[in-house]
């Protein structure tokens, strides 16, 4: 009992004890709801079982008619923000912000209480509309050129054996000229 | 009594010592974050933001704190500025903890902005944000805090192999392999021809040994349980976190260099000690 760390802070510091326990407790308390609440994080990324899908998306970034390739050539933090904001564009232009039917799923009928929140940090059709027009100043911050055409397609990729990946199909997702 | 306190408390050159260690990790991060354009003023007023459902996102948002830090570039540039100045100050003056407190509030606002404007809310930024903490003790409470950090660590790998236990997930016989396909089909569509592109193709001919790294990163993962009952094996958990962000890059193209930070808790005050004594 005394080697335990928590029995020694208890000793040391009543204070540093209740801070430390209501920290520890928190962080079980938003594990086992799932939920995350900074700073008490949930550590489950890649514990869904996956499900295979029949394609994979890739995007064909080309400014300027050049292909940029997000996937390699730049700092991780600098791919991640060149694909996943561009991702939830793709997303976002279909139906609306994604987040909302998400959070109409998970919170169910709390939703209802959150909405008029909601509605406020939700992205709404004028944000989603910019969006082409703020990746293309990030690709113009990012590449050091000047974007004077950009365009994305979504190319719809699947598995072929002997090492290769068949595109099946694409769409554009940006046109800016 | 003497030595027992010796083997468990920080002296104040050795907090000194870490202090600079870890904001001197955090410094090179913030200068990968500028070659990354991923500064606040290298951001160009993003558009679309991701709160999910975090409620600290969610206030943040409704504060319109990140709006109002990432949407004019003078106030963009100094957040970036005082970031960049409050660590570089903590490295010269580790006892002001003004500074970090400094640092702690710019650093919590860039977390926000990071996530939330890059529309995914990863976790590798945290070990910069709770690390800092620390240092906000005092001498003696330190050590308990530096503790609390390791036990933040033990709970992050811990909890991930848990969260994966009861999902059932292990189960699944190609979760290895989708994880793999999700994330690296651009790079081999775009880059067949590399060596790394090879050996990625081998691996999905043979998914037999994408399963192993993935079943060997999960049963790793909860090795860190151990550390809840026994700081023995101390030494064998941080050979264990310098690994596995290796496997997180090769299997999923994420990197979570960051954690090492937090792997330095699982290092026993005498190797510090020697480290400084040199």
């Amino acid at each position: 009992m005394e080697k335990l760390f928590l029995y020694k802070v208890y000793h040391f510091n009543k204070k540093l004890f209740i801070l430390f326990m209501g920290f520890a407790i928190l962080n079980l308390f938003c594990n086992l709801k799932g939920f995350e609440i900074t700073p008490f994080y949930v550590w489950g990324m890649y514990s869904e079982k996956e499900t295979a899908p029949t394609e994979y998306p890739v995007f064909r970034i080309m400014v300027n008619g050049k292909v940029v390739d997000y996937s390699t050539g730049y700092f991780p933090a600098n791919r991640f923000f060149l694909q996943s904001p561009l991702s939830y564009y793709a997303d976002a232009k279909k139906v609306g912000d994604p987040l909302q039917p998400f959070l109409e799923k998970k919170l169910k009928s709390q939703y209802l209480w959150l909405k008029p929140y909601a509605l406020r940090v939700l992205n709404s059709q004028n944000e989603i509309q910019q969006f082409p027009a703020w990746y293309e100043k990030y690709l113009q911050q990012t590449t050091g050129d000047k974007v004077k055409s950009l365009k994305v397609d979504v190319l719809q990729a699947s598995y072929q054996s002997k090492h290769s990946i068949k595109i099946n199909s694409l769409y554009n997702l940006i046109d800016e000229k | 009594m003497k030595n027992k306190n010796k083997k468990e408390f920080f002296s104040e050159k050795q907090i000194r010592f870490l202090c600079r260690l870890v904001f001197g990790v955090i410094l090179i991060d913030l200068f990968f974050s500028a070659f990354s354009n991923t500064l606040i003023h290298q951001l160009q007023s993003p558009v679309l933001k991701f709160p999910y459902v975090d409620p600290t996102f969610w206030v943040m948002h409704l504060l319109r704190i990140p709006e109002l830090i990432s949407s004019n570039l003078y106030v963009a540039w100094f957040w970036d500025m005082v970031l960049f100045a409050s660590c570089i100050g903590i490295i010269l003056f580790p006892q002001k903890k003004w500074l970090i407190i400094v640092f702690i509030i710019f650093y919590f606002a860039y977390y926000i902005i990071f996530n939330s404007y890059g529309v995914h809310h990863t976790h590798s930024l945290i070990p910069f944000l709770i690390t800092p903490v620390a240092f906000l003790f005092s001498k003696k409470s330190f050590s308990f805090a530096w503790q609390g950090l390791r036990y933040f660590l033990l709970f992050s790998y811990a909890a991930a192999f848990l969260w994966k236990f009861f999902r059932f997930s292990w189960l699944q016989s190609n979760q290895g392999i989708l994880i793999m396909k999700q994330n690296l089909t651009p790079y081999l569509y775009f880059n067949p021809g590399t060596f790394l592109a090879h050996v990625y193709f081998w691996f999905l001919d043979n998914p037999v040994f994408v399963e192993i790294i993935f079943i060997s990163g999960f049963f790793l993962e909860g090795v860190f349980i151990i550390g809840f009952f026994t700081r023995k094996y101390d030494k064998v958990l941080f050979f264990i976190s310098l690994l596995l962000p290796f496997g997180f890059w090769f299997l999923a193209d994420a990197m979570f260099y960051e954690m090492i930070v937090l792997s330095l808790t699982l290092l026993p005050v005498a190797a510090i000690a020697r480290v400084i004594d040199k």
